[in-house]
């Protein structure tokens, strides 16, 4: 298997060259949209021959599950991602429910219940967001109800260019 | 995961399919189509270039003789001298250079890979101003047009020869174009000229 490379390190590179060379953001986007394409098309034919535990694998492999996101690919919506997410986070705690309520306009709604004593609703809270951040990094915000940080709205990914 | 959606914001800049606008390259200010060119003498290319350089590289002895503008000539003329029939024309064009180094007049026919050299020694009777004019000569079946233009226009040809070339000779667009072009240059003359 090929060595993955840094992501966030690559990704850094290229927004200081563009920094330097400001046309060469044409650039970058020309070669995204290629690859973006090819992409595309390679899905399509992996579900057109059923292959949807080839998807689910890609899925659970950092890099290839990166690039699917932001080509806009991944075979896993962001609220089914999420909800994984939350009930893995679930179970380290005996008194606390976390539910997704839903995900609107980019928004996570994510609903927290207790049933008394545990841990503090503040750690609580930033553990949900770095949960949401790692599998749905493209959502807009993550608004939590019941927690500390309830009503916050977290910007984690700035908002596609309409 | 996060920091790869930074890269979004290139995949959604709109992409324009316009060329960059293009730069002297002698004072590095922009410059839009149509420009002047000057011929580099030393690395044999055509330089892209404003028109205060242009007119600064009309004098030949400017920068050590180095770079040369092109010619300014543009017109029709009945003979080329030339015996074409000594010469291999692939899609029955040629144009020639004098080289001012050898004091050899070269010969360049279009290809699908760009301009290629012709190692023939020819000798024309015609006056040609050396690496800044070339004489380009059309053939079709029935008739000919013979020209004497700036070296750039020759090179503009090509290129458009080369986007244009479809399998072993060409093929019907590569002639289309050739037509589009010839009907500009009589119908325009200098104003042609100017790419
Ligand atoms: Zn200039």
């Amino acid at each position: 298997m090929h060595e993955a490379p840094d992501v966030d390190a690559t990704v850094r590179a290229i927004e200081s060259l563009v920094d330097m060379q400001p046309e060469s953001a044409e650039l970058a986007g020309l070669l995204m949209q290629l690859y973006g394409a090819g992409l595309t098309r390679i899905v399509e034919v992996i579900r057109e021959e059923s292959g949807e535990s080839i998807l689910e694998r890609l899925a659970g492999d950092k890099l290839a599950a990166s690039l699917l996101l932001l080509h806009g690919l991944h075979p896993v919506d962001a609220a089914t991602r999420l909800r994984k997410a939350l009930q893995k986070l679930e179970r380290r705690f005996d008194a606390q429910r976390v539910s997704l309520a839903e995900i609107k306009d980019g928004v996570a709604f994510i609903r927290v219940e207790h049933n008394g004593g545990g841990t503090p609703p503040a750690a609580l809270a930033d553990m949900i967001e770095q949960a949401a951040m790692e599998v749905a990094p493209e959502l807009e915000g993550i608004e939590i109800e019941g927690a500390a940080h309830a009503a916050v709205l977290v910007q984690i990914a700035p908002a596609p260019v309409a | 995961m996060k920091e790869i959606l930074r890269l979004r914001r290139f995949l959604d800049a709109p992409v324009s399919t316009q060329p960059p606008s293009e730069r002297c390259e002698f004072c590095g200010v922009a410059i839009a189509e149509p420009h002047s060119h000057v011929v580099d003498l030393e690395q044999r290319r055509i330089v892209c270039s404003c028109r205060p350089c242009y007119l600064l590289f009309q004098n030949a002895g400017a920068a050590g003789g180095r770079f040369r503008s092109v010619g300014d000539r543009c017109e029709r003329v009945e003979e080329s001298g030339l015996d074409m029939d000594a010469f291999e024309m692939p899609i029955g064009m040629a144009f020639f250079i004098r080289n001012s180094k050898s004091n050899r007049l070269v010969a360049f026919y279009p290809s699908p890979g760009g301009a290629m050299e012709s190692g023939l020694q020819v000798e024309a009777p015609l006056s040609l101003e050396a690496d800044i004019e070339a004489l380009l000569v059309y053939r079709r079946r029935e008739s000919a047009e013979t020209w004497i233009v700036p070296v750039d226009v020759c090179y503009e040809l090509v290129g458009r020869i080369r986007r244009r070339w479809r399998g072993f000779d060409g093929g019907a667009e590569v002639y289309a174009e050739i037509e589009s072009f010839f009907a500009n240059l009589n119908e325009h003359r200098s104003a042609a000229c100017q790419i």
